[in-house]
C-alpha cells in the first residue's frame, strides 16, 4: 500500500495525487483484473435493458433501433388505460397481491411463533425442514400437483364425495369464484415455511431475560408474546411489509399462467400475463414495453410512501 | 437458536393443553406439506392404466414401473433432461465464482474504486434490470436469444447473492486475511486458499439457490427460446400442464372411454405424476446436504446486512 518505498529515483518533487491513485491502481491490479468482469456483466444485464424502457415512447420497430423509430408520447399509456380489458386485469392484479400480502404477513408470523414455543429440538426442526422443503420446487410442480389433489378426479374431491360431503366432484379449478382463494392458498403453502425463517431468526435475538423478568411477574404465555415477542418483531414484520407493497402491481405470472385456463381467465389475467401474451406472442413491443414500466414506476411509488407511513406510525423503517 | 422460553416456568395445565393443541397443529401442518408429495410418488409408481380408477391415497394399489420406462425411453425427454443438468451444474459454478469474486473486491476498502463501485452497485440493485420487452431486446441483439448461453451468461452475477457473500465475508476476521498477506499472498490467493475455504456455509447456501433456480427455472426458456432441443425438463412439465388443461375440461367419465378403448396408453396422469418425481428427486436429494450450512449462511448473510 505504501508506494512511496518504489517510487523513482530521478524525481525530486513529491509524486502529484494523480501519480499516487496510478500508483496505488497499479498495485491493485489483480482487484481491477477480478472486478472488471463482474462490472461488465452488471453494465450489461442491470444496466443496458433501461435504455430499453424508452421503447415505451417510440413506435419501436426493430429495424430502426429505439432512436430511429417515431417519437409517440404517452401513446401507448393511453392506449392501456382505453383498453376495454384494463379494469379486469387490475382489478385481478391487485386482488391476488393484497390476498397475497396479507396471507404472507399473517401465516408465517403465526408459524414462527407456533414453532417458537415448542420445547423439543428434534420436534422442532423436524417441522421446519418440511415446512420449506417446498420453496424449493418449483412453481410449475407445485402447480402439476395441486391441479391434480383438487382435480375432479384427485384426492380432494374423492373425499369429499365418499363422505357425501357433496354429491358431484367440485371443479375447483374451473370453478371462477375459487380461483383468487386457491391461488393465495397455493403461493402460502409454498413460501410459509421459508417466510417463517426471517422471524424465527428475529425471534432467536429477543433477549430472554426478559422473559424470565416477566414470568416473574406473573405473565402468562399469551401476554409474554403479546407484550415481548411481538414488539420484538414490529422491525422485521414492517421491513417484510414494505418490501412485499412493491409487489402489489406484480401478481405471480407463475400463478396465472400455471393455474389459469380458458375458464378462468377472466380472474386469472394480470398484468404479468398481459405483458407476455401482448409483447412476446403479439409483438406489440412499444405498448408492452409502456405496461412494465407504469408497473415498475408505481411499485416504486408504493414501497416509499409504505414506508414514510411506517416511518410516521411506528418509528421503524427501512431507510 | 434453541433456547428454552419457559426455563423455571412452572406448568400449570393451562400451559399443559396449550402445547399439546400447538404441537398438534404443527404436526398437521407439516404433514399437510408432505402429503401432496406421497400422493404423486403413489400415483406415479401406480400402474398407469389402474389410476384411472381413483381411490389412490398412501401407496400405489398395482405397483408399476411403466411410467418411469416411458419416459426414460423417450428422447425429447432425455434431451431436456440433459439440457436442465447442463444449465445447473455450468450455471451453479459460474454464479458462485462471479459473485464470490465480486464480493470479495467489494470488501476491500483500500481498492481504488470502491467508492464508484459501491455506487454503481446499489444502484444496479435498485433500478437495474428492465421489463420482459426491454430485456427480451437486449438478449436478441446480443445474440443471446434462443441459445443455450441464455440460460447461463445472465445469471452469473446475481446481486442479491453479492450482498449475501459480501455480508459473511466481512463477518471473517480480518486477521487471518492480512497475515496471509504478509505472507506475500497476492489478492486472489487470499481469495482463493484462504477466504474461500472459511467461508463453507455461504459458499453452500449460494450453491443451493443457485442451482435450485437454474432447476427450476422454466420463464427463461418460455421467453427467450424457441429451439426444441433447448427445452428444460420443468418447461416440458409447463407444456405437459398446458396440454392437460383442455383436457381437465373433460369429466373423468368421458376421459376414462377416451383412454379405455387403447389398453397400451398410459395413463397421463400417472405420466405426469412421474415426470413430476424426477424434477423433485435431484432437489429432494441435495437438500440435506446443503441444508445445514444454509441455515448459517442464511443467518449471518441476512441478520448482519
Amino acid at each position: 500500500m505504501n508506494a512511496t518505498r518504489s517510487a523513482a529515483p530521478q524525481r525530486s518533487a513529491p509524486p502529484s495525487r494523480s501519480q499516487k491513485l496510478l500508483r496505488k491502481a497499479w498495485s491493485q491490479r489483480t482487484l481491477f483484473a477480478m472486478v472488471i468482469p463482474c462490472i461488465v456483466l452488471v453494465a450489461i444485464f442491470y444496466y443496458a435493458p433501461l435504455y430499453g424502457w424508452l421503447m415505451a415512447f417510440v413506435d419501436y420497430k426493430p429495424k430502426l433501433g429505439v432512436f430511429g423509430s417515431n417519437f409517440v408520447g404517452l401513446k401507448y399509456f393511453k392506449q392501456f388505460f382505453s383498453d376495454p380489458d384494463v379494469g379486469m386485469i387490475l382489478r385481478n392484479t391487485i386482488a391476488m397481491s393484497l390476498m397475497n400480502i396479507v396471507a404472507h404477513s399473517i401465516l408465517p408470523l403465526l408459524l414462527a411463533l407456533m414453532i417458537n414455543e415448542v420445547n423439543s429440538k428434534y420436534f422442532k426442526s423436524a417441522v421446519q425442514t418440511l415446512t420449506y422443503l417446498p420453496h424449493f420446487i418449483s412453481f410449475v410442480v407445485v402447480s402439476n400437483i395441486f391441479l391434480e389433489l383438487l382435480g375432479t378426479t384427485g384426492p380432494v374431491n374423492e373425499a369429499l364425495v365418499q363422505t357425501s360431503m357433496v354429491e358431484a366432484a367440485i371443479k375447483f379449478w374451473q370453478e371462477p369464484s375459487w380461483f383468487w382463494l386457491l391461488v393465495t392458498l397455493v403461493r402460502a403453502w409454498k413460501e410459509v415455511g421459508w417466510d417463517a425463517i426471517l422471524y424465527l431468526s428475529a425471534l432467536a435475538a429477543i433477549d430472554m431475560s426478559q422473559y424470565e423478568a416477566a414470568a416473574i411477574d406473573g405473565c402468562g404465555r399469551f401476554r409474554r408474546i403479546w407484550h415481548i415477542t411481538l414488539p420484538g418483531l414490529m422491525p422485521t414484520v414492517v421491513t417484510l411489509w414494505v418490501l412485499n407493497m412493491s409487489g402489489i402491481f406484480a401478481a405471480s405470472f407463475d400463478a396465472s399462467y400455471m393455474l389459469g385456463n380458458a375458464i378462468t381467465a377472466d380472474v386469472a389475467e394480470v398484468i404479468e400475463t398481459y405483458v407476455y401474451s401482448m409483447g412476446v406472442s403479439q409483438g406489440m413491443y412499444s405498448y408492452s414495453t409502456a405496461i412494465s414500466l407504469l408497473q415498475t414506476v408505481i411499485g416504486f411509488i408504493l414501497v416509499w410512501l409504505t414506508n414514510k407511513l411506517s416511518q410516521k406510525t411506528t418509528e421503524y423503517s427501512l431507510w | 437458536m434453541a433456547k428454552k422460553t419457559n426455563m423455571g416456568i412452572r406448568k400449570g395445565p393451562g400451559e399443559r393443553i396449550f402445547e399439546a393443541v400447538n404441537g398438534l397443529l404443527l404436526a398437521l401442518i407439516a404433514v399437510s406439506m408432505l402429503y401432496p408429495f406421497i400422493y404423486v410418488l403413489a400415483i406415479s409408481l401406480n400402474d398407469p392404466n389402474d389410476s384411472q380408477l381413483g381411490g389412490i391415497w398412501l401407496y400405489p394399489r398395482v405397483l408399476s414401473f411403466d411410467s418411469y420406462k416411458i419416459i426414460f425411453s423417450d428422447p425429447s425427454l432425455l434431451q431436456a433432461l440433459g439440457v436442465s443438468v447442463a444449465r445447473t451444474v455450468l450455471g451453479t459454478i459460474l454464479t458462485v465464482i462471479g459473485c464470490s469474486m465480486f464480493a470479495y473486491v467489494f470488501t476491500r476498502n483500500e481498492f481504488v474504486l470502491y467508492k464508484p463501485l459501491k455506487g454503481f452497485f446499489f444502484f444496479a440493485m435498485f433500478f437495474g434490470g428492465g421489463g420482459l420487452i426491454p430485456t427480451y431486446m437486449l438478449y436478441l441483439n446480443l445474440g443471446l436469444y434462443d441459445n443455450f448461453l441464455v440460460y447461463i451468461v445472465p445469471t452469473i452475477i446475481n446481486l442479491w447473492y453479492v450482498t449475501l457473500f459480501r455480508t459473511y465475508f466481512r463477518s471473517v476476521p480480518g486477521e487471518l486475511l492480512e497475515a496471509a498477506r504478509i505472507d506475500g499472498a497476492g489478492e486472489f490467493q487470499v481469495y482463493y486458499r484462504v477466504l474461500m475455504p472459511v467461508s463453507k456455509p455461504i459458499v453452500a447456501t449460494i450453491t443451493l439457490f443457485s442451482a435450485v433456480a437454474q432447476w427450476n427455472s422454466y420463464r427463461d426458456t418460455l421467453y427467450y427460446t424457441v429451439s426444441e432441443n433447448l427445452r428444460t425438463l420443468q418447461y416440458i412439465v409447463m407444456e405437459i400442464i398446458k396440454k392437460a388443461e383442455g383436457s381437465h375440461m373433460i369429466d373423468r367419465s368421458e376421459m376414462f372411454e377416451i383412454f379405455h378403448g387403447n389398453a397400451s396408453t398410459a395413463d397421463p396422469v400417472s405420466l405426469r405424476m412421474a415426470i413430476t418425481i424426477c424434477t423433485v428427486v435431484p432437489i429432494v436429494m441435495v437438500y440435506p446436504f446443503l441444508q445445514k450450512h444454509f441455515m448459517k449462511g442464511m443467518m449471518i448473510g441476512s441478520m448482519k446486512g
